[in-house]
């Protein structure tokens, strides 16, 4: 049996290599256990691969019940298969009960910011008031997907740009289109963030407002060192007047 | 040098930006052809050098600080060239002759 020495440098020495010795086992059983983990999530994978694999060869037989129950293990497992998924059903459940709930609780901010927010926008609000069982951003923009079939009173959209905002179903571009127009005319001329001061919107919206309003031919642009500005178009309002 | 008046155009900033709208666009480009011919009749001058438009009065409004760039000088004699107005002097497209009046109408 080994002599246990309490004192002297060897036995700080002894008792350090023991904690040691502890510590690396605690982490190597953790790294185990994740292995572990790991390895049954694999199979996991290649089950609900065959299971897909399954439906597709007999599409019909399965009823509508299990093919959602089976995108619910899907979801859980955090596979993302959406090519043989979006074959049998256009979204999930989970979806469609989370694009309820954004409309229920965005249409009175949405609102409240002129009818239209941006997708980071959203993701912030809505983050921030869940608190715990946060969102993902994916989950975010599917849910936004299913807005508009489920006829909620706020749709997605998705500028030329990319930007991809939330805004309210009635929401009218002609409606903004004038408006910006009438403001180019009172001011002579605007930059994205004189609008976005004046109607006390994001930059990033004002700018896809002035995007918009020039598509209508109703605004032209001046590209400087100093900023890009927007100008009524005089280019097609004096050619029509003469 | 005669004094040529300038349009409306001349002082109106987006004049010296080439706009994206397809249909503002041809009036734009319109309005710089006639304009471009109308200066060099003017001022009695034939040969447009692309390195040397940022000295011309004509691409480069100094009463708004704007000027057109290189690239926009260019499509715009290339658009002259399409009616006739205009042929390249070397293959490299930098030195222009302005036709005031193209050639089938002398």
């Amino acid at each position: 049996p080994q002599i246990k020495t309490r004192t002297g440098i060897i036995g700080i020495e002894r008792s350090l290599q023991e904690k040691q010795k502890e510590t690396d086992e605690s982490i190597s059983l953790a790294f185990q256990d994740l292995t572990k983990l790991m390895d049954m999530a694999k199979d996991m994978v290649a089950i609900s691969k065959t299971i897909s694999a399954k439906i597709r060869a007999r599409q019909g037989d399965i009823t509508e019940d299990e093919t959602v129950r089976f995108k619910a293990y899907l979801m859980s497992l955090g596979i993302d298969d959406p090519v043989t998924r979006d074959a049998y059903k256009s979204s999930n459940e989970y979806f469609e009960q989370l694009a309820k709930q954004l409309a229920s609780i965005l249409e009175e901010p949405i609102k409240e910011v002129g009818g239209m927010m941006t997708l980071t926008d959203v993701y912030c609000r809505v983050n921030r008031a869940r608190g715990l069982e946060l969102l993902s951003p994916e989950d975010l923009l599917h849910a936004s997907r299913r807005l508009a079939p489920l006829d909620l009173p706020i749709v997605l959209r998705s500028f030329d740009s990319g930007v991809m905002v939330l805004q309210i179903r009635s929401h009218d571009d002609y409606a903004v289109v004038d408006r910006i127009t009438e403001l180019l005319k009172e001011k002579g001329s605007m930059t994205a963030e004189d609008l976005a001061q004046s109607e006390g919107i994001s930059v990033l919206l004002a700018r896809e407002r002035l995007l918009v309003t020039e598509k209508h031919g109703k605004a032209c642009r001046d590209d400087s060192i100093e900023a890009l500005k927007f100008y009524p178009n005089l280019f097609l309002d004096e050619m029509s007047s003469e | 040098m005669a004094e040529i008046e300038w349009p409306w155009q001349y002082s109106f900033p987006p004049f010296f930006t080439l706009q994206p709208h397809t249909e503002t666009r041809a009036k734009q480009v319109a309005a710089w052809k006639s304009l471009v011919l109308e200066y060099y009749r003017v001022t009695k001058q034939a040969v447009v050098d692309v390195r040397e438009v940022h000295t011309n009065p004509l691409f480069n409004n100094a009463n708004i600080n704007r000027r057109l760039p290189s690239e926009a000088v260019l499509m715009i004699l290339e658009e002259l060239a399409k009616s006739g107005n205009a042929t390249p002097l070397d293959k490299t497209k930098q030195r222009w002759l302005i036709y005031w009046h193209t050639l089938e109408e002398w």
